[in-house]
């Protein structure tokens, strides 16, 4: 196991996907100098949540490109099945694909909401929170509810196992998922429901932040990644691979 | 008796309504190199996907160094190597570079033993080149070392001389019959190519349309494939009198053909027949190749 987790480290950390989005996504984070130049921030809280905001957008857009090129792309270039004739067990390959994929998650998280934060550090004298402890804990949120979210792109690839088609229904599926996760979370049961889904932990650390809490996030998000193991499985563990 | 390494028993695939393979058996012995033939669809790399890994089976077993359950083949899985179809490979890396993420899987960093294969399958002088300025048979002779990176006791490979020219294919033989009388390693070939197989292989398996239709070791193929010397005469009679006079009973007659089968030349036969006056119209040797006994076997000619 950890010989095949360092083998998919290796491979994603050298992968061309990997960097060009890690600059896409400290290049949006610039973005927020845009925003402040509007004027709507007066806070460095302003501007921290405007840059969680723009990342979320960016996150919805973007991720599933990558998604596919990281899931579908390990299909369609043989490495899933490099990793089968050596030995490893399906279950492995499914949980060191995910676990590499939360650590690139992670990454881009904090590249974006980093560099964010640095320019809201700067750019204004006030916090406009009471504690530095809030933007930690709503970064977290968001970071872990994507990495949940955002892992039923594994699940797509590996059903489509093609990185054209698993980059279209991705982004599709995070645009509407997204879409229609805003629209229920207007209505006070919606909101119930979905503040127990990653999308609605997504959504919670970027709009509400006093309704959100890292207990309700950790579990939800929890479920959510052990869903798309056990979903994963059943599905990859009779998979025909060429 | 000697070891068996892996053992086929009652292997069934079905994919909807087409059953790929039909309840197939068959084991492989220790430090031989055993022949996979079979035409397309034949079910040669379905059974190869069996064994790797790759595809699940509906029946059957698949028994690798004793090893038949699923957590136990997996481990046992790390002692053979295996070229299926096409060589996985990192097009825009360097040969050695191919070879170093293979040896990570198996938790091994050895870059002299990286070295020593390379120089082994004649790509010591490439190790840096990317692997997409490769010929296609340097690309095979790569994926031929990643098999061969973590020592194994076993390797397989399904069409490895596919599309290499005949140098390539004299290399490739050569490094295979190397590797199973110097290294000691078991080796299964699938391919097409008959004559290949032929020079290189010590035990063939059969197989067509999804069943094992025969198993064998080439001294049985080469007593099946025994050559005979076949002569036409008008006088037939006086010909296999001739020949039953030399202790030739075993002589068969096919229309006009008589076949000698054993060890006589054509020379002989026409000197025998020529002494009693026998007016001979055909003399030739006929030997059958493997080819022949392969289509023969399949009911086509």
């Amino acid at each position: 196991m950890n010989n095949l987790i360092k083998w998919e480290l290796k491979q994603t950390f050298k992968s061309k996907a990997f960097w060009g989005f890690a600059v896409f996504y400290m290049f949006s984070a610039l973005l927020l100098f845009v925003d402040i130049s509007g004027g709507d921030s007066k806070t460095m809280y302003d501007a921290f949540l405007v840059n969680m905001n723009n990342t979320n957008a960016f996150f919805t857009l973007t991720l599933g490109v990558f998604c596919g090129l990281h899931f579908a792309g390990a299909f369609e270039d043989r490495k899933v099945q490099a990793a089968i004739m050596s030995g490893s067990s399906r279950m492995n390959i499914i949980v060191s694909k995910l676990l590499s994929f939360s650590i690139v998650m992670t990454i881009y998280s904090v590249l974006a909401l980093g560099i964010g934060s640095i320019i809201s550090i700067v750019a204004f004298k006030e916090a406009g929170v009471d504690s530095w402890m809030t933007p930690v804990a709503q970064s977290l949120i968001f970071t872990f509810a994507w990495v949940a979210l955002a892992s039923i792109c594994f699940i797509i690839s590996m059903l489509i196992k093609k990185v054209g088609a698993a980059v279209a229904i991705n982004v599709g599926i995070l645009l509407v998922s997204n879409t229609v996760a805003q629209l229920v979370m207007e209505k006070e049961l919606g909101f119930k429901i979905c503040k127990f889904t990653p999308i609605g932990q997504t959504l919670l650390s970027i709009t509400n932040t006093s309704r959100a809490d890292i207990t309700t996030s950790v579990v939800a998000s929890g479920i959510g990644l052990l869903l798309t193991v056990v979903v994963a499985f059943i599905i990859f563990r009779r998979t025909e691979l060429k | 008796m000697q070891d068996v390494i892996l053992r086929i028993d009652n292997l069934t695939k079905r994919y909807k309504d087409k059953v790929a393979l039909d309840h197939v058996s068959f084991e492989i012995q220790k430090g031989k190199i055993y022949g996979f033939i079979g035409e397309n669809g034949a079910g040669k790399t379905t059974t190869i996907r069996s064994i790797t890994g790759l595809t699940t089976i509906d029946e059957g077993s698949v028994e690798l160094f004793g090893c038949s359950d699923q957590k136990s083949l997996c481990q046992a899985r790390k002692k053979m190597g295996c070229l299926v179809e096409r060589p996985i490979l990192m097009l825009n890396e360097s040969a050695f570079y191919n070879l170093k993420m293979q040896q990570m899987l198996f938790g091994q960093s050895d870059d002299e033993k990286i070295n020593k294969l390379l120089d082994r399958v004649g790509l010591g002088d490439v190790k840096k080149k990317k692997v997409k300025d490769f010929s296609l048979g340097m690309k095979q002779r790569l994926g031929i070392a990643i098999s061969l990176i973590n020592n194994p006791e076993l390797i397989i490979l399904d069409e490895p001389v596919n599309g290499l020219d005949p140098m390539g294919m004299v290399e490739i033989r050569k490094l295979l019959t190397s590797l199973c009388m110097d290294d000691g390693i078991t080796i299964i070939i699938s391919s097409h190519i008959l004559a290949e197989l032929y020079q290189l292989v010590t035990d063939y398996i059969i197989i067509s349309n999804g069943k094992i239709i025969d198993t064998l070791s080439k001294d049985e193929l080469d007593d099946k494939c025994s050559s005979y010397v076949v002569i036409e005469t008008e006088n037939q009679e006086k010909a296999i009198e001739v020949l039953s006079k030399r202790n030739l009973n075993q002589v068969q007659v096919v229309g006009n053909e008589i076949r000698i089968p054993g060890d006589v030349s054509q020379k002989q036969v026409a000197k025998w027949m020529f002494d009693e006056g026998i007016l001979l119209t055909t003399v030739m040797k006929y030997e059958k190749s493997l080819e022949e006994y392969y289509m023969e076997l399949l009911g086509r000619k």
